[in-house]
């Protein structure tokens, strides 16, 4: 191996578990206020056995916002591991499961009742779940099991695992990955353990609630190109919280990342079938059905991400992009002003509805929506151009031609504004310069060899 | 028609920056006449020389391969916050 082939080899080696922690160790310095990113950090800090550092960072989340029902049990959780100490006072004046909705509620009640000594209690918390509500009865049983594990029953582990393998598709594929076939009597505890936790879990303190570090763990390896070690990850993180959804759509961005465009839209949907209202989900798949062409299909997806989400500018804007690609003028504006309602500074909104309103007929609206550009410091060729479009057709000949001049200066390769340009000028009577105007227009625009028979209906030639 | 050739560059993008793994929630993305914006916050993960995502390098390159989707004629790049990270 030559030494630039060893140097690339090192490079593309990821220790996800370090670059995660400086990750987001640098998030904290440059926010300490933050008491997210506080939890985030103890919660990696946690699953990496350094439950000293942990109780800090929850400590840290906890002085910023007390009413923080996440970081108060992790902190629990901490605080358990580092001292060994579990009050029944401090779970009970905390009041933490109140705060939080199932399956957390009882998953999260299940460890303090494991942890207190009280075994039984513990299971029945997770059967009663998986009874009530059969949507979390997968990760119920997954739970029962990981319980099951340290108490060193095997066979209650094999049991639990045959009812999740039994109640969802995707525990069952996962399982049957990492070794689980159905019957496996007589396999040992510690096998068990490498299984279902990995090496870095101990089945005694394994937390129910720290998904996110294995999909931040996840996405890590994956912008680095270790896709396969990244779906590992996304799947512990699937296994820990049952959010089949949210799993579905990371495995969408892994298919994307991949080139597989069928997968991501087959995961896509499925989030969707799994959780209607994920608007993350419909947002991704009409922008798949977009640019394969399906826009009527993309159209629906984010109507009904508007209809779920109304106050979300991200998604009025892009409906309106689709309504005036679908030529529904009107419905776009809403779309627009309604994206600028929530967010004055969406500046794409501005500048899109400032187009529209050129196109409509609306040249004072038009220089109304633009003008806050200027002072927000947006930059571009085209909106000197759109400025440029509505004082020629209020009659301001000059103030176009200097719009149009600022553009050329700012970006000289931007096609539209020498085709307006040339416009300007033939306005102006001057001919020969409006000619050339067309000419750089042709020169750089990239449809040149369609445009040439038709502009300016031939115009153009000298 | 422009606006149908803005929604597809706008798919396009997108795509593109979710498949360098780019935060999209804290993004803003538009396009008008073939020109796309993006603005809102881009997260930098570092690297050295620039080269790590979000460095110049990384932008630049970036830049570079959206200018390459059919019918764009224009880049603008307005981040409101950028998060550097050091090595």
């Amino acid at each position: 191996m030559s030494e630039g082939q060893a140097a690339q080899s090192i490079e593309l080696v990821v220790d996800p578990w370090s670059e995660a922690t400086h990750e987001l160790e640098r998030d904290r310095d440059a926010h300490p206020g933050f008491a997210d990113v506080r939890n985030q950090l103890g919660m990696i800090y946690l699953e990496d056995s350094r439950p000293q550092d942990a109780l800090r960072e929850f400590q840290a989340a906890l002085a910023k916002n007390p009413a923080y029902s996440l970081a108060k049990f992790h902190y629990l959780v901490a605080k358990r591991i580092h001292e060994g100490v579990l009050e029944a006072e401090e779970w009970d004046a905390e009041n933490i499961i109140q705060q939080v909705d199932e399956p957390q509620a009882s998953l999260w009640t299940s460890w303090y009742l494991s942890q207190s000594g009280d075994v039984r209690g513990s299971v029945e918390v997770l059967d009663r779940l998986a009874r009530t509500e059969p949507r979390f009865a997968a990760v119920a049983h997954y739970h029962r099991a990981i319980r099951s594990i340290s108490l060193g029953d095997p066979t209650a582990v094999e049991s639990a695992l045959g009812q999740v393998s039994e109640c969802h598709p995707v525990y069952r594929r996962i399982l049957a990955e990492r070794g689980w076939t159905g019957s496996q009597a007589g396999r040992s505890i510690a096998s068990w353990t490498r299984a279902l936790l990995g090496e870095w879990s101990d089945p005694q303190t394994w937390c129910p609630s720290t998904s996110p570090v294995f999909e931040v763990l996840g996405t890590r390896c994956a912008r680095e190109g270790a896709l396969e070690q990244a779906r590992g990850f996304y799947e512990d993180a699937f296994l820990r919280d049952g959010a089949e959804s949210l799993h579905q759509l990371r495995i969408s961005r892994l298919a994307l990342a991949n080139g597989d465009e069928d997968e991501a839209v087959q995961a896509l949907r499925r989030a969707i079938e799994v959780d209607p209202t994920s608007v993350e989900a419909r947002i991704a798949l009409g922008w798949e059905y977009q640019s394969q062409g399906y826009h009527d299909e993309a159209l629906v997806q984010f109507e009904v991400a508007a209809r779920l989400q109304p106050g979300y500018p991200d998604v009025q804007y892009n409906l309106g992009l689709l309504y005036e690609a679908h030529g529904r003028a009107r419905d776009a504006r809403t779309c627009y002003e309604r994206a600028l309602e929530t967010n004055g500074k969406y500046f794409q909104a501005r500048a899109s509805l400032a187009q529209l309103l050129i196109g409509s007929g609306d040249f004072e609206g038009a220089l109304g929506a633009l003008r806050p550009l200027e002072r927000q410091g947006i930059r571009s060729a085209d909106l000197l151009v759109q400025k440029a479009e509505a004082h020629m057709a209020l009659g301001e000949l000059e103030a176009a031609i200097r719009e149009l001049e600022r553009a050329v200066e700012l970006n000289p390769n931007y096609p539209r504004t020498y085709y307006i340009l040339g416009q300007a000028y033939r306005k102006q009577g001057w001919k020969r310069k409006a000619q050339e105007a067309w000419k750089q227009h042709l020169e750089r625009t990239r449809s040149w060899r369609e445009q040439q028979p038709h502009l300016e209906e031939g115009e153009w030639r000298p | 028609m422009q606006q149908t050739i803005d929604s597809q560059i706008q798919a396009r993008v997108r795509l593109l920056l979710a498949r360098k793994w780019v935060d999209l929630k804290s993004l803003t993305i538009g396009t008008t006449n073939g020109t796309v914006y993006l603005g809102g916050g881009l997260k930098l993960t570092g690297g050295k020389n620039g080269e790590g995502r979000g460095g110049r390098t990384w932008l630049t390159r970036l830049r570079q391969e959206i200018c390459a989707i059919p019918d764009v004629n224009d880049v603008v790049f307005q981040f409101h916050q950028i998060e550097e990270e050091n090595d």
